[in-house]
C-alpha cells in the first residue's frame, strides 16, 4: 500500500484531502502516514480523522516517515521548497495548485522530477470532472460547429477561510486572484483550445494584490474574455460560442453542463460522474498512478503559470471611474 | 495624519470608505474585518488590515490602537447591529479613539417617513421592520455609553444609499435578470437617496468637526428623486424597460416572510437552465464521451402567482417625503459632491465592469 505524507493541514485538506485519503485508505489503496503542519491544532485535527497518521513536528520529520509519496499543501509560497526536498528523498510528489509562485519556479521543479525520476503532479482537479472532458469532446467533434469566441466569469465574494489577510499579498500568495484562480481557469482552456496568445491584462491593484482582474487571449483566432473576481457574484460560467450553438459550463459542476443547438437549449447530465469531492480522491489516484493514464492526468500545469506571468508582466490598471471620479487628493 | 479605522471594510460602505479617505490621502486607513477572507478587497491596498469581530471587545481594542477615529459601518442581522455597539465603544474607549461614527439609517424613521420629520424626532422600536428597531436601539445605547465615557459620537442617519456595489445597483440588477423584478405603484414614491461618495464625504467631515459630538444627522442627495428615477436608468442600462416590470399595488404586500431554501432553488438561474426537456437537435450533437444524459425534473410551475410584495419595498416605494439635512449642511458643511445622475451613470459603468450585461 502507497504510504502518503501530508504537509499542510489548512483548509484545503481538512474540506477535500482528508476524506479523499480517508476514501483510499477504505480501498485500501493507500495510507497516510505522517502530518506536518506548523500548526499543532491543525495537524493533531487531521490525526484525529486519520488516526494512523502520525503528527510531526517539522518538514524533516515527515520525510523520514518511510514514505512513498509527499502531499503537499501548504501555502504557496513554500511549495518549492517543500517539493524539491521530498523530490531530493527520492519521493513523489502531489502539490496542491499552484504548484508554485512562477512559471519560472515551476520549471525547476518540474525539471528536478525528472532528474529524481520522480512522479511530480499538481492538484489540477478539475481535469477530472466528466463534464471537463465532456466539453473537449464536444469542442473535437464540432458538436456547436466553428467556435467563434469563449467568455468566462469565475469567483465571488472571496470566503475561503484563509488564516490571516497575510494571505492577500504576493509575498505569501504570489498574486490574487489571478494567481488563485488562472491555475485551474487558464489550463482548462489550455487543454480545451491549445496555448493562446495573450491580448491583453488588466487587474484593479493598487499597491496590494488584485481582487478583480480582466484577460483576452486569443486561441488561434478564436477570442476569449476571462473575467475572475473576489468581489461581486456572478454566475460563474464558462460559454463557448459556436457557428451553430453554444456550451455552457458551470465550473464545479461535475456531471452536467448546457447545450445550446439550432436555437434550442438542453442540460446535459452525465452517468456516474460522481461528487466534487470525488474529483480530489481521483487526483490522488492518478498521481499514485503517475503518468500514462489516459487523458489528462495529474501533470502541473506549466503553460498556465508562464501564462500568468505573462499577465503580470503585461498588466494594465482597470479602468474604475467611480473610484477616481470621487477622489480628490 | 489622522488614522482613521473602518468596521465592515469589506462592505459596500465600507470597502468606499476605505478607497477615498485613502486614495485622496485625507486619512491614513487601517480596514477592520471581522474574518481574514474579508480582507480580499482592502488588500487592493497596500493597508494594514486588521481581523476583529465587532463584538469582540479585546480584539477590537487591539486592532483600534493608534487610531484617532473609529467608523462603524459593521452590517448584520438585528442582533448582531444591537450587539456590537457596546463592544466597539468600549473597545475604542481602551484603544484611547478620539471618536467614534456609528453609521446608522434613515430608516430609524421608518421606510415611509412623515411630513416634518429631522433628527430631533421622537424613534419607534416597535415598526414592522426589524432592521429599523435595530438602528433606534442601537442609537440609544451609542447615546447611553457616550454619557458615561469618553469616545465622542457622532451618528450618520444615510437614506438609500445607492452606488457600486450597492444592493440598490447590484441587487435591483440581479432581480432583473433573474426575472423577480417588480414595482409597487409605479415606483413614484419618493427616493431618500445618497450617493455612496457623498456619504463617505460626511464621513470624512465627521471625523473631524468641532461641532458633531454627541450629534445626529440625517444625509441625502441634493436631489430629490422618485425611485423611477433610480431604479429606471438601471433597468434601461440593462435593456429592461421599467414599465414593462409588474407594477403592484402596495395594498397586496404582506407580512416579509424570506423566501424557503426550495423556492430559492426553483427561482436559481441552474434550476432553470435545467428545467427544459431534450429537444432531438441536441441528442445529435452528444459525444462518446457522455454515456447518457437526463432532464431533471423541474418543480411544477405555479399558474397565477406573482411576485411577492415586500413590506419593505411597498412602504418605500409609496413614500410622499424627502428627508432634510440642513443640520449637516449648518454643523458639518455637508454639501453632496457628486449629483444623483452623475452617481447613476457611475453604478451603470461598475456594472458593466462587474460582468453584467450592460447594454447601454
Amino acid at each position: 500500500m502507497i504510504r502518503i505524507g501530508l504537509s499542510g493541514c489548512g483548509a484545503v485538506s481538512a474540506r477535500y484531502y482528508a476524506p479523499a485519503l480517508i476514501a483510499l485508505e477504505a480501498a485500501g489503496e493507500a495510507r497516510l502516514v505522517a502530518v506536518f503542519d506548523p500548526d499543532v491544532a491543525a495537524r493533531q485535527a487531521i490525526c484525529d480523522r486519520l488516526p494512523g497518521a502520525r503528527p510531526c513536528a517539522s518538514y524533516e520529520e515527515l520525510l523520514d516517515a518511510g514514505l512513498d509519496l509527499v502531499l503537499v499543501a501548504s501555502p504557496p509560497r513554500r511549495h518549492a521548497e517543500q517539493v524539491l526536498a521530498a523530490l531530493a528523498r527520492g519521493l513523489a510528489v502531489h502539490c496542491e495548485k499552484p504548484l508554485a509562485m512562477s512559471g519560472e519556479e515551476a520549471a525547476t521543479m518540474i525539471a528536478a522530477a525528472q532528474t529524481a525520476g520522480r512522479p511530480l503532479t499538481e492538484g489540477l482537479m478539475r481535469r477530472q470532472f466528466p463534464s471537463v472532458r465532456a466539453i473537449a469532446d464536444l469542442l473535437r467533434r464540432r458538436a456547436i460547429g466553428e467556435l467563434m469566441s469563449v467568455e468566462v466569469f469565475e469567483g465571488g465574494p472571496f470566503d475561503w477561510p484563509v488564516s490571516s489577510p497575510g494571505y492577500f499579498s504576493r509575498a505569501e500568495s504570489g498574486g490574487g486572484v489571478l494567481r488563485d484562480l488562472g491555475p485551474h481557469v487558464f489550463d482548462l482552456l489550455i487543454g480545451w483550445l491549445g496555448e493562446p496568445q495573450l491580448v491583453a491584462y488588466a487587474d484593479d491593484r493598487r499597491g496590494g494584490v488584485e481582487a478583480n482582474a480582466r484577460v483576452e487571449l486569443d486561441f488561434a483566432g478564436v477570442p476569449a474574455k476571462i473575467r475572475l473576481s473576489r468581489d461581486w457574484a456572478r454566475p460563474n460560467r464558462f460559454v463557448f460560442h459556436g457557428a451553430s450553438g453554444n456550451i455552457a459550463w458551470t465550473p464545479y459542476e461535475t456531471d452536467r453542463l448546457e447545450l445550446s443547438l439550432d436555437g434550442q437549449s438542453a442540460a446535459l447530465v452525465l452517468d456516474g460522474a460522481g461528487e466534487f469531492q470525488d474529483a480530489f480522491t481521483a487526483q490522488l489516484r492518478a498521481a499514485i498512478a503517475g503518468p500514462g493514464g489516459a487523458g489528462r492526468g495529474a501533470e502541473p500545469g506549466l503553460a498556465a503559470l508562464r501564462l500568468i506571468d505573462v499577465c503580470y508582466g503585461r498588466r494594465q490598471p482597470m479602468a474604475e471611474p467611480w473610484i477616481d471620479a470621487g477622489v480628490r487628493p | 495624519m489622522t488614522c482613521i479605522a473602518i468596521l465592515g471594510a469589506n462592505g459596500f460602505v465600507g470597502n468606499r470608505a476605505v478607497e477615498m479617505l485613502h486614495l485622496s490621502g485625507q486619512a491614513q486607513v487601517r480596514p477592520i474585518v471581522r474574518r481574514a477572507s474579508a480582507a480580499a478587497l482592502p488588500r487592493r491596498f497596500d493597508l494594514d488590515v486588521r481581523v476583529a469581530d465587532a463584538g469582540d471587545r479585546v480584539a477590537l481594542a487591539a486592532a483600534l490602537q493608534g487610531c484617532d477615529v473609529v467608523v462603524s459601518a459593521v452590517a448584520g442581522d438585528p442582533q448582531t447591529i444591537v450587539g456590537a455597539v457596546e463592544p466597539v465603544y468600549r473597545a475604542a474607549q481602551d484603544a484611547g479613539v478620539r471618536r467614534l461614527i456609528y453609521l446608522s439609517s434613515a430608516s430609524v424613521h421608518g421606510q415611509a417617513p412623515a411630513a416634518g420629520v429631522d433628527e430631533d424626532s421622537v424613534l419607534n422600536d416597535r415598526q414592522p421592520m426589524a432592521y429599523n428597531n435595530a438602528k433606534v436601539q442601537a442609537e440609544r445605547l451609542l447615546a447611553d455609553l457616550r454619557r458615561g465615557g469618553a469616545v465622542e459620537t457622532v451618528v450618520l442617519r444615510p437614506g438609500i444609499v445607492f452606488g457600486p456595489r450597492s444592493q440598490w445597483v447590484g441587487g435591483w440588477a440581479d432581480e432583473l435578470l433573474a426575472g423577480d423584478a417588480y414595482v409597487v405603484e409605479g415606483a413614484r414614491g419618493a427616493c431618500n437617496s445618497i450617493y455612496v461618495d457623498n456619504l463617505v464625504h460626511a464621513i470624512g467631515l465627521a471625523a473631524i468637526s468641532g461641532q458633531a459630538d454627541g450629534r445626529t444627522y440625517l444625509l441625502g442627495d441634493r436631489e430629490q428623486p422618485s425611485w423611477r428615477d433610480l431604479y429606471g436608468p438601471v433597468a434601461a442600462a440593462l435593456g429592461v424597460d421599467l414599465d414593462v416590470l409588474p407594477d403592484l399595488p402596495a395594498s397586496a404586500a404582506a407580512v416579509p416572510a424570506p423566501p424557503s431554501r426550495l423556492e430559492r432553488l426553483r427561482r436559481s438561474p441552474l434550476a432553470k437552465g435545467l428545467a427544459g426537456g431534450l429537444p432531438r437537435p441536441v441528442r445529435v450533437g452528444i459525444g462518446a464521451g457522455l454515456k447518457s444524459y437526463r432532464a431533471r425534473r423541474g418543480p411544477p410551475a405555479i399558474a397565477g402567482r406573482g411576485p411577492e410584495v415586500s413590506l419593505e419595498r411597498a412602504m418605500l416605494q409609496t413614500g410622499t417625503v424627502w428627508l432634510p439635512w440642513a443640520r449637516a449642511e449648518v454643523e458639518l458643511g455637508y454639501v453632496p459632491v457628486v449629483s444623483f445622475d452623475e452617481g447613476l451613470r457611475r453604478s451603470v459603468a461598475w456594472l458593466e465592469y462587474a460582468g453584467y450585461p450592460v447594454v447601454l
